[in-house]
């Protein structure tokens, strides 16, 4: 009888264990996918979106998927884009996050920035006219 | 007889300790400090395609906001839109380790000493001041 209640409480341990593990690892193929077009026009686009907008979680684990497309310049060592996250109050730069796009697609695994707030992605390459215009709102949320 | 054992034991630790700084300070000095005369600019106006003469024409003739001579145009590169300072010599680019240094000199002919790191063609900067 004894035995059989151990084993009742090994097991219940053992299951909340688990539980714990399953909520504090994403499980394997669920990271979110972020898919992005860096244009020939200089605009960065994503599917369904006038307006693009990335918003993810604090430090949530993300799958940048980009297909970059040559604009009328780009740099000597092919890079045709850029896509470098600063954050909106001083501009400074996200760690992990700038990013130099070839032609075609390209992934990236990234961890969303810890601090919650107002963020801008810009492309760093002079890439057209409106160049200067290659940017995107990106919002981090808690 | 303690004693002794304890003595020869510092003797070898200290002798391990020298060893192991002359070692690294040997190898800090066989890394060549080099000196590079250029041009502190922003990457993008660097690298880019547009600029043969790695110059900030382009930017400056289009009127960009906030880009009206080589120092202005390399301070928006930078601050505004997510670039960093580089070093340019003729032709060839080098990334800077210290963009701190490097933006007091933006736009500016600078004389760089430091060592290069040929894997990733940056420069580690030693002391910067402007070349006149």
């Amino acid at each position: 009888m004894p035995d059989l209640r151990q084993n009742s409480i090994r097991f219940l341990l053992m299951a909340i264990l688990g539980a714990l593990l399953a909520a504090s690892l994403p499980a394997f193929g669920q990271v979110r996918v972020i898919e992005v077009l860096a244009d020939k026009d200089s605009h960065f686009k994503m599917a369904g979106q006038n307006h693009p907008e990335i918003t993810v979680k604090a430090g949530e684990p993300v799958l940048l998927r980009v297909i970059a497309r040559k604009g009328s310049t780009w740099n000597r060592d092919g890079v045709v884009h850029g896509f470098t996250l600063l954050r909106a109050k001083d501009h400074s730069k996200v760690p992990g996050w700038n990013l130099a796009l070839k032609a075609g697609p390209q992934e990236f695994a990234l961890t969303a920035p810890s601090e919650p707030g107002d963020y801008e992605v810009l492309c760093t390459v002079i890439c057209s006219d409106d160049h200067e215009n290659m940017r995107m709102k990106f919002t981090v949320i808690q | 007889m303690n004693n002794g054992t304890n003595k020869a034991r510092a003797a070898g630790l200290l002798l391990a300790l020298t060893l192991l700084a002359s070692y690294a300070f040997g190898k800090d000095k066989a890394k060549d400090t080099v000196s590079l005369h250029g041009a502190i600019m922003d990457s993008q106006c660097a690298y880019n395609v547009h600029s043969n003469a790695h110059s900030h024409e382009w930017m400056t003739k289009r009127g960009v906001q906030g880009a009206t001579d080589e120092e202005s145009c390399t301070q928006h590169c930078v601050k505004d839109m997510g670039g960093s300072y580089v070093l340019v010599v003729k032709k060839d680019i080098y990334k800077l380790d210290d963009q701190t240094k490097a933006e007091q000199f933006a736009g500016k002919k600078v004389k760089i000493n430091g060592t290069l790191d040929a894997s990733n063609h940056t420069m580690h900067v030693v002391d910067m001041e402007e070349d006149k």
